[in-house]
Parts: C-alpha cells; sequence; structure tokens
C-alpha cells in the first residue's frame, strides 16, 4: 500500500484507490439512503407519472396505473414485466437492504443467503429504471401539438431519485460485516 | 489447460474476506467456499477484449446517431434519436430525466469502452490517468443502462401501437447488439489481468 500526505490513509498501488479495511460507514449510509428512497417511494406512485393526451385532452397516469393500461392494452406479459421493475423490485430491494442491516447487527447463522441476497439486491435494482425510460422515449416521441402531447409529471423526478437513492444504498452496504459480526459471536477464524 | 499450466493468484473474497486463490484464466465461474461469491471474472485475452469494445464503440455511435424510433400519425411522422430525446427534456425543465438518459446510455458506456480500449491498446497517459480511468471503468458498470433501456422502448412502442404507426429504427437494431456485446464484454473481461495493464 502507498502511503499518502494525510495520516492513517493508503492507497492501493495498483488502481490508486483509497484502501478501507471495510467500506467506511456502511450501515449507517446504508439505513440513511434506504430511509430517504423509502420517503420518496411514496410520492412516486402516488402522484402522476406522465400525462397522456393521444387525440384527445391530456389524462394523468400514476405508475400503477401504467401497469393497468398496459393490461387493458392485452400485453400483460409486459404489464407484469413493468409492475415487477417499476413497483416489486425496489420496494422489495428496500426491504432487502433493512434484512441485511437487522442482520448486520447481530447474524445467528453463518451469513450465506444473505450474502447471495445483498448480490441479487445489488444486481436488480438497476432494472427499476425502466419506467424512466418509458416516460423520456414517451415524451420526446409523442409531441404533435394539439393532435398528440405527452407531459412529465412529478412522480417521475422522485421514482428516479428513488431508484438511485436504492442503488447507492445497495453499493454503500459492506456484506463482510455480517460476516466480521457472525465470527465475532461465535469466536470464528 | 492440464493441471501444470494453470496459475493462480492470492485475492480477497468480496463477500466475506476469505483468502483464495483464485485461478487464471478459469473458465466458468469460481466460488468462495464459504460463502458462494463468485470470485474470478473472464477468460479473454487482450486481442478478444479490444475487438468486442471497438465494435461495441462503433455501435454506440450509431445507437447515438441514427433514430431509434419514428412515430407517424395522421401523414406527420416524428423520427427520435437518443441526442434529440435529451434535448427536448433538457429544454423541457425536465433536466434531471435528461441527466440520466445521458448518462446511463451515453456517458456511463464511452467511459466504461473507452476507458477499456486505453489500457488494453496502449500505454497511453501518466499511471495517475490510468489509475483514474480503471477506476472510472469499475465506477461506470452499474451506471451502464442500455438492457434496461431497450426493455422501455419495447414498453413505449407497444403502448403507442393503438394510436399511431411505431417505425423501428436502426438505432433500435444497434441497441440490442450492444445489448450482446455488453453481456460478452462483461462475462469475459478479466478485472484482474485488465488492472495489471495500468503499468
Amino acid at each position: 500500500m502507498n502511503d499518502t500526505n494525510e495520516p492513517g490513509i493508503q492507497l492501493c498501488p495498483r488502481c490508486g484507490t483509497t484502501a478501507h479495511q471495510r467500506k467506511p460507514d456502511a450501515l449507517r449510509r446504508t439505513l440513511a439512503l434506504s430511509i430517504a428512497a423509502a420517503a420518496l417511494f411514496i410520492p412516486a406512485n402516488t402522484l402522476p407519472i406522465l400525462s397522456v393526451g393521444l387525440l384527445s385532452s391530456p389524462e394523468p397516469s400514476t405508475i400503477l396505473g401504467g401497469v393497468i393500461d398496459l393490461y387493458e392494452l392485452g400485453s400483460w406479459p409486459l404489464a407484469l414485466i413493468v409492475f415487477v421493475a417499476s413497483f416489486v423490485i425496489p420496494m422489495a430491494k428496500l426491504i432487502a437492504l433493512w434484512v441485511l442491516l437487522s442482520h448486520s447487527y447481530n447474524p445467528s447463522s453463518p451469513p450465506v443467503k444473505l450474502t447471495k441476497l445483498y448480490w441479487l439486491t445489488e444486481w436488480i435494482g438497476r432494472w427499476s429504471m425502466v419506467d424512466i425510460f418509458v416516460v423520456a422515449i414517451l415524451y420526446a416521441l409523442v409531441q404533435f401539438g394539439s393532435l398528440a402531447s405527452v407531459e412529465v409529471g412529478p412522480a417521475a423526478w422522485c421514482f428516479g431519485a428513488t431508484v438511485i437513492l436504492t442503488m447507492a444504498a445497495a453499493e454503500s452496504f459492506d456484506p463482510r460485516i455480517m460476516w466480521d459480526k457472525y465470527r465475532e459471536q461465535n469466536n470464528v477464524e | 489447460m492440464s493441471s501444470e499450466q494453470k496459475t493462480y493468484y492470492t485475492g480477497l473474497c468480496g463477500g466475506c474476506d476469505t483468502v483464495l486463490a483464485i485461478e487464471h484464466g478459469r473458465p466458468s465461474a469460481q466460488r468462495c467456499p464459504i460463502c458462494q461469491t463468485p470470485v474470478t471474472s473472464g477468460n479473454h485475452s487482450a486481442q478478444t477484449t479490444l475487438a468486442l469494445v471497438i465494435t461495441a464503440l462503433v455501435t454506440l455511435g450509431m445507437l447515438w446517431s441514427f433514430p431509434v424510433l419514428s412515430l407517424s400519425m395522421q401523414g406527420q411522422l416524428r423520427p427520435m434519436t437518443l441526442s434529440f430525446a435529451i434535448v427536448e427534456l433538457a429544454q423541457s425543465e425536465e433536466r434531471f430525466i435528461a441527466f440520466l438518459l445521458a448518462l446511463t446510455l451515453g456517458i456511463a458506456p464511452a467511459l466504461e469502452l473507452l476507458g477499456i480500449a486505453t489500457i488494453v491498446m496502449t500505454q497511453l497517459g501518466a499511471k495517475g490517468f490510468r489509475q483514474w480511468l480503471f477506476r472510472t471503468i469499475v465506477a461506470m458498470r452499474q451506471w451502464n443502462m442500455i438492457e434496461v433501456c431497450a426493455l422501455g422502448i419495447i414498453v413505449a412502442g407497444i403502448k403507442l401501437t393503438d394510436y399511431a404507426e411505431v417505425i423501428p429504427g436502426i438505432a433500435l437494431g444497434s441497441m440490442f447488439a450492444l445489448l450482446l456485446l455488453g453481456i460478452f464484454i462483461n462475462n469475459g473481461l478479466n478485472i484482474e489481468r485488465l488492472a495489471r495493464r495500468i503499468g
């Protein structure tokens, strides 16, 4: 490790990353970011994400309203995918992060399944961004003056921030802390 | 490969910190025996990685240059390129959404691909710059969301089919090609081997 001018801080000699034994303030950062994400998830699902006016006046719709629209159009597989990506995944991710946090303080058994849950949580979160892409594409594509128009609602901002915050929360978490606690409590090397 | 030719390096498991002997270029994923976290990366040679990355860069250029979708409604045709979508969103005060689009479909994939190409192909730049490039590659990987956008385009297209004619553009093909290239690059890229090329 390379020493820096600041005492106690070392850099990886190969890639220059600041070396930490564990991610700094992992549990507190994960908790703070996940609470912020949960707070934004409520307006993201109750406020309109999109107002679509196709040969009619603009009608605001929420994320779940968009899922119902897709189902009524006969595209139930896509409706299911959007429902899972936009509602189930962010919700499940928040619950998974809180489960991981609670076990980080008091793991009763080797956290093998929880480590797997962490990697799954980290990988799957990005798929929630699908609704943001739908909004952006519809907005850019459907601008035909009085004939057809799309307006972006306040929920788009909230939902985008929710996805970013949950991704940041998962990134802040360090699964090795669960193993540290387990080894400490069970005197395992 | 015979057992005599196998080479190993010592590494720590990212899941539980167990010290492991990790096999270089192992074709199938090696897992930590304690927590089952995958610990190896791919076995592509520098030449294979470079070929895939350059192809992906050209495809990314096409994705940004040609229309992704066009909408035909009552005799009017509206093509949509990604750059056009970002400008439209930014001009209508939806700058946060425009930024997300630019980051996930442009900045992140371009930095990741250019960083890999620079480190693999050249000895360009001081060591500090190459270290920054490597850290950027690692940081940008989770923000590259081309596959998620491809799903978003399918959903948006289906939502509009009842009201207008949706015409797929050249960039949509580029997007699906990039999706496949991304899978090949990520599965084959050996991060440890890439780090050794920093200098």
